[in-house]
């Protein structure tokens, strides 16, 4: 039975207006041209590959449900209470084998030592074999890591047979569309001679499989990156958090980019009076400080659902509210930057000739500013866009460490390194929930960072013949 | 020039008030004063008696926007928003809701905030720019390349990787200078060391491609042709013409944030545990602390607009074409 | 002195690579002698500007030189290393630019500006500096140089700036002068006076000239010997005398009858002066557009920037009124203002006996379809984001002309046959055009509503000569087709004298002298018309 939550449909919309775009931009010529270029840029187009898998994985999870629960009765269905994903059932192994506390990475053994009871009776203190980590091994010192060696080299080879079949695939489609041999399709690619630069889009799939591959066989019986506190497998935990993420990179901008386009290119296409207002507002929300506006409004949401705690199905409901909040929240604390930006174009704009020319027709405001400067700032837009999405990304983290970010029973990079932190001083260190955590923000925005630098290239137009 | 600052200062006023009606809005449409009293009294079982005592001493007893039942315009003026909202446009912070006095924990907070972001500051910008400028000057060559990679690199990792790992290596393999904590005095040095290096790590990446990026556009226009056409080195050209034309942009863009120097990074405090008035705030918004959350947020603005103003009359310095008209 | 100073030998420059290299210049040759102007003259594409920089060695990094020599006495600077360039550069020769508005360092005073150049390459101490920056600050012409000395760029005016530019250049005591159309983005008068300038300064120092232009007058004011650019090719050079008597290849022929002048409007058949019987299409009387100048705290009105100071100016159908003046006259606010793109003080605006003032914006609106404008630039006239179809359309459909959208198209089609280009041309967008080209859309776009009046501010004076031509032969015709009258705005004044039947004088804001063209133009009885009029450059020859 499906579950529908506010966040999960916000991001069907934002695909579904993301398509749209896509198909409206491809008529356009001063749209499409720019995205051509980077198209055939190596750098921007791994990072689109990469991305890809991201946000694939952030909508798989995005797919909520009630997993039917087991019976007897065959005239009933039963839904459990639990609410799961498709990236759940996927990824179901990890969500289930869970340990009971802490474990390293790869490890056969528990992190801290328990009381045992050995065969003989006698009690020891000692790391207790883990439950799933290592269970197919009987004797682990010697034997894990010539296994995990063996699944490595396995995962390698498949991760190597599936690229190949993908990228075969995928070259027979190109050579169908363009009429062209399967030879020249796949001599073109290789020898980077398209127009996009497929040669790196092959070479970051392939890296990307042949890594999902290796993770896959190494889970099957290790917890790769360990586990945490309360035994959950790490790598779960980290690719849940993708979602996150995402949606705060994402919906964010949904939310501020309607005012800041409307009130920048009002004030600086009407000036006067209209300009003086949201002048006034830009400045007296910009004077709070961000953190402030954000901790107030989480403390607002939190008393808000205590008081109304019926109006709530579940704590995953409640969690996804809060993080809509929160990216609502954010949205409005940070458009002022891209309204600036736009009112200083619009005012630049308004005296151009073509603008002049409009009024000289009789051109009414309304038109004018759709017409001709809305397409015109489109650059500044989508530069900010992206821009802003890897800053979203790195500010729930640090959100998430004072308190005022997500949920804590949400997944997010922000949590886990807010949990792990507080352990640091435990000897030794347990440093794996937030490598992992690290580790899969920095491939996010290091990925968004380039693509983002691609496309501001391309969009410049000091730097086109426009 | 006095005209000017006068003018600013004239319009920061209605800001002020806006931003401190917003802040009224967001503390009481959610908590009231009663809420506020019972969080703070903290017992289970709190009697009505001193629910209106705790209020009546800090002056939440009285309705919070509009008094209905004084007169005239008083019933404007007896209400908590007025009350609280007078005494801050004379810096009377008053008390906070637990008694402390806000304006003295303010002045005694802020010495460990610009012990460390002034530094900050300093390295920074001084780091920042010549890097800039050394990429700026190899630009096309592998140099700049690098550099550029190695800027988007440090720019996609965390900030709060550098100070986590920072404390880590400090604290445990080369156990140089103390990882968090405060000292008075001298001593401050050795605990501000780690968060300035931390700050400048984690700002380098986006600092220094915005200042290259800034003294390349310089580099591309007429008077540096000029320049060339003189005969002077590119050396030269790079730090007399370039580096004091670039310098305006760079410096008004650091000119507004001097004032926030004071309130010091929150996050920064927090993790170092510096007494600063970054981790001041951050806990009175963990206590609910509302009469210091006000008078830091009202503080803030007021840093704010005057980072405008100092922005503004920057210009007049650096740029003589803004000097003299 | 006849002794060769720099020879230029076979030179080619390219930019691109691979498949996509393309010549900029293509082998060309000549030398200049000691003492001697040489001009390069050429319109825009041309490649004279890339052949002076090339000089320098100082092309923009795309552009590369092929091949070919310079030679400096007998010193091929091609082969010097950098650091021995820069000795030349400043030193031996000196190079002033187009835009003396960008050219100059705004944080930098004229004094450390010229002093730079002292000291990169003469021994001087910190006194003689000073003095010698005095000595060539007052050998320019400015005025006051010991205070002045220590005063910012912005703090000059564009003909001001432009002689600083020279004296940095001078400083060096170069052998030859590279001017890179160093008048071109001046007004006419101060033209005159930079030209005299550089006459006097080559006098006295005996410095060698390569002077690039595109404006034949000044060619031949300025030079001893021309030679005539054309993509990148030198079609023909010669001494002055023999080439403005005798110009033999097509392209200098082209060039020659494309400048608009009093002969070459007699030739195409005199336009009269229409008979002014009916009464005036547009009537502007005592039109004023002030801004005020606010001061204080209060932002009081102390003062007022009087950009428009009581015109008064009749229009009548079939006619062309020129409105000539320099920069800062008012023609452009006053254009504006007729058409509300922005606010008047007072006056009024007679259109058809309609107080274009006393209407509310509704009925304004519907009368704009009869007054329409083509503006100076055609790269920022036309939205870069939208067809050429929707461009032309927009004005139709906010006038309502043509009921639908085919026959809009069909009207489409019409008027870019009548402006000279072809139908398929409407799906296209503007940065596919030309210039010229693109000028040609704004007439169509302005004629697509119909119009009575069209205001022409300086619409071709950012295009090239023979591209100029072409545009007012087309508005002529269209006028005489159409029966348009035209608000000509310009400061130009051939191009008044070509097309042209009533002319007013602006200056300062005001109409100092207005009437026939022949009469105002032959006998002007205004100083101001008399002085603009002699500082135009025309063609000087000896036969």
């Amino acid at each position: 039975m499906p579950v529908i939550f506010v966040t999960d449909s916000l991001i069907f919309l934002l695909l579904f207006g993301l398509v749209a775009f896509f198909f409206y931009a491809r008529k356009q010529e001063h749209l499409s041209a720019p995205w051509r270029d980077v198209k055939k840029r190596s750098l921007a187009m791994s990072s689109a590959v990469v991305l890809f898998f991201f946000v694939f994985l952030g909508v798989l999870d995005s797919l909520h449900f009630h997993p039917k629960v087991e019976t007897d009765k065959k005239s009933e269905t039963i839904y459990s209470n639990e609410i799961l994903s498709v990236l759940d059932i996927l990824l179901n192994d990890l969500r289930l084998k869970n340990e009971k506390t802490y474990s390293a990475p790869l490890a056969s053994y528990s992190f801290s030592k328990e009381l045992i009871e050995l065969e003989s009776g006698k009690k020891i203190r000692d790391y207790p074999r883990l439950v799933y980590g290592g269970a197919t091994l009987s004797n682990p010192e010697n034997e894990s890591r010539a296994d995990i060696i063996k699944r490595i080299s396995f995962g390698l080879l498949y991760g190597l047979l599936i690229s190949f079949i993908v990228i075969n695939l995928i070259i027979i489609i190109l050579s169908r569309s363009r009429n062209e041999t399967y030879t020249t399709t796949l001599h073109n690619c290789l020898n980077k001679k398209t127009n996009t630069h497929w040669f790196s889009i092959f070479l970051t799939i392939s890296v990307v499989l042949i890594a999902i591959a290796i993770l896959y066989n190494l889970s099957k019986n290790y917890h790769v990156f360990g586990t945490d506190k309360v035994g959950q497998d790490v790598l779960y935990q980290a690719l849940k958090s993708i979602r996150t993420g995402l949606v705060i990179g994402t919906l964010t901008t949904l939310v501020m980019l309607p005012f800041a386009i409307a009130m920048g290119l009002m004030a600086g296409y009407f000036r006067g009076w209209v300009d003086d207002v949201i002048q006034y507002l830009y400045t007296t929300l910009n004077s709070i400080p961000g953190v402030l506006l954000i901790a107030a409004s989480i403390l607002l949401l939190q008393v808000y659902i205590s008081n109304h705690a019926d109006d709530f199905n579940s704590i995953e409901q409640r969690a996804d509210l809060r993080l809509l909040f929160l990216c609502i929240i954010l949205g409005i604390t940070s458009w002022t930057g891209l309204c600036r930006l736009l009112r200083a174009e619009a005012l630049k704009l308004r005296e151009i000739d073509y603008v002049q020319a409009a009024k000289a027709f009789g051109v009414r405001d309304y038109k004018v500013m759709f017409r001709h400067l809305l397409p015109n700032v489109m650059h500044i837009v989508m530069i900010s866009i992206v821009l802003d999405f890897s800053g979203l990304v790195l500010a729930e983290a640090v959100l998430s460490y004072i308190n005022i970010g997500v949920d804590p029973s949400t997944y997010s990079w922000g949590n886990m390194i807010n949990s792990a932190r507080l352990e640091m001083a435990r000897e030794p260190i347990v440093w794996w929930s937030l490598s992992a955590a690290f580790i899969f923000m920095f491939i996010l925005v290091l990925a968004a960072n380039l693509f983002s630098d691609a496309v501001r290239d391309a969009f410049d137009p000091r730097l086109r013949e426009l | 020039m006095i005209n000017y600052i006068l003018r600013r200062a004239a319009y920061a006023l209605p800001i002020l008030i806006g931003v401190n009606v917003i802040t009224f809005v967001l503390f009481f449409v959610v908590n009231t004063p009663d809420d506020m009293a019972r969080m703070n009294l903290g017992m289970k079982r709190v009697s009505e008696a001193a629910i209106v005592k705790w209020k009546d001493e800090r002056g939440y007893n009285k309705p919070i926007l509009f008094n209905q039942s004084a007169s005239g315009t008083k019933k404007l003026t007896e209400t908590i928003f007025f009350q609280n909202s007078v005494k801050l446009f004379v810096f009377d912070f008053g008390r906070s809701d637990s008694g402390r006095d806000i304006g003295y924990d303010i002045s005694q907070r802020m010495w460990p905030s610009l012990a460390i972001t002034v530094p900050s500051l300093i390295v920074g910008l001084l780091s920042y720019i010549s890097f800039g400028l050394i990429l700026a000057f190899f630009r096309g060559s592998y140099v700049d390349v690098s550099g550029v990679i190695l800027c988007v690199i440090m720019m996609s990792v965390s900030g709060l990787f550098y100070i986590i790992g920072g404390q880590y290596l400090i604290g445990k393999f080369l156990h140089l200078v103390p990882i968090s904590g405060y000292d008075t005095g001298f001593n401050a040095i050795k605990f501000v060391i780690l968060p300035v290096l931390v700050g400048l790590v984690g700002g380098i990446g986006a600092s220094t491609r915005w200042y290259r990026t800034i003294f390349l556009e310089e580099m591309n226009k007429d008077y540096v042709r000029t320049a060339r056409a003189k005969g002077l080195s590119e050396l030269r050209i790079l730090y007399r013409h370039v580096l004091s034309n670039g310098l305006i942009p760079i410096l008004t863009g650091v000119v507004v944030i001097l004032p926030s120097l004071f309130i010091g990074s929150l996050i920064v405090e927090s993790f170092f545990a510096i007494p600063g008035l970054g981790s001041y705030t951050i806990d009175a918004i963990n206590r609910q602390d509302f009469a210091i959350v006000r008078s830091m947020v009202f503080l803030g603005s007021v840093l704010y607009i005057i980072g405008l103003i100092l922005t503004d009359i920057s210009y007049t310095f650096v740029d003589p074409r803004v000097r003299l008209n | 002195m006849s002794e060769k100073l720099v020879q230029i030998k076979n030179l080619v420059t390219s930019i691109g690579a691979g498949e996509r290299k393309t010549h900029i210049v293509n082998n060309i040759s000549f030398d200049i002698k000691r003492g001697e102007t040489f001009v390069l003259l050429g319109e825009s594409g041309s490649g004279k500007s890339i052949t002076a920089l090339s000089i320098m060695r100082l092309l923009p990094t795309a552009i590369k030189i092929t091949s070919g020599e310079v030679l400096l006495g007998n010193k091929n600077l091609f082969k010097l290393p950098e650091n021995k360039m820069r000795k030349i550069r400043g030193a031996n020769i000196g190079m002033i630019f187009q835009e003396p508005q960008t050219s100059l360092n705004p944080v930098l005073t004229a004094g450390q500006q010229i002093s730079e150049t002292l000291n990169q390459h003469k021994n001087l101490t910190k006194n003689e500096c000073i003095t010698r920056c005095i000595e060539l600050l007052t050998a320019v012409g400015i005025p006051e140089p010991t205070r002045r000395i220590n005063e910012y760029p912005h703090q000059f005016s564009g003909g001001m700036k432009q002689r600083i530019m020279i004296a940095i250049a001078l400083a060096g005591d170069p052998d030859l002068l590279i001017a890179d159309e160093p008048t071109t983005a001046l007004d006419v008068t101060i033209q005159a006076q930079v030209l005299e300038l550089l006459k006097k300064l080559q006098k006295d120092t005996g410095m060698s000239i390569l002077f690039i232009t595109h404006d034949l007058g000044v060619a031949s004011k300025m030079g001893d010997r021309i030679a005539v650019m054309k993509d990148g090719e030198i079609v023909e050079s010669k001494n002055k005398n023999d080439l403005f008597s005798n110009p033999e290849h097509p392209y200098t022929l082209k060039l020659f009858s494309a400048i608009p002048s009093w002969e070459k409007r007699m030739k195409e058949g005199g336009i009269d002066a229409t008979k002014r019987h009916d009464s005036a299409l547009l009537k502007v009387e005592n039109l004023k557009v002030h801004y005020p100048i606010k001061k204080g705290f209060f932002k009081r009105t102390v003062g007022h920037v009087k950009a428009v100071d009581g015109v008064t100016i009749d229009l009548h159908a079939g006619e062309t009124v020129a409105v000539v003046g320099e920069s800062g006259s008012g023609k452009t606010t006053m254009g504006k203002g007729i058409l509300n793109l922005l606010d008047i003080t007072s006056g009024d605006i007679r259109y058809q006996k309609n107080n274009l003032n006393a209407l509310s914006s509704e009925s304004l609106r519907k009368i704009r379809a009869d007054i329409q404008i083509v503006f100076q630039d055609p790269y920022s006239s036309m939205n870069p984001r939208m067809m050429i179809n929707d461009i032309i359309q927009e004005g139709m459909i906010a006038q309502s002309v043509g009921d639908s959208q085919k026959v809009r198209d069909e009207i489409v089609v019409t008027l870019l046959e009548q402006v000279g280009l072809e139908a398929e041309h409407r799906y296209r967008y503007p940065h596919e055009f030309s210039g010229g080209q693109r000028q040609r859309i704004c007439i169509a776009r302005a004629l697509a509503v119909k119009p009575k009046v069209i205001i022409c501010d300086e619409p071709t004076s950012a295009l090239d000569v023979s591209v100029q031509a072409q545009i007012l032969s087309l508005l002529k015709d269209l006028q005489k087709e159409h029966k348009l009258g035209y608000l000509f705005i310009t400061h130009n004044i051939s191009v008044v004298e070509y097309i042209a039947h009533y002319v007013a004088v602006m200056y300062q804001g005001k109409i100092v002298e207005q009437g026939k063209v022949e009469e105002v133009l032959k006998n002007p009885k205004n100083a101001y018309t008399t002085k603009l009029l002699s500082a135009v450059p025309h063609i000087e020859f000896n036969k």
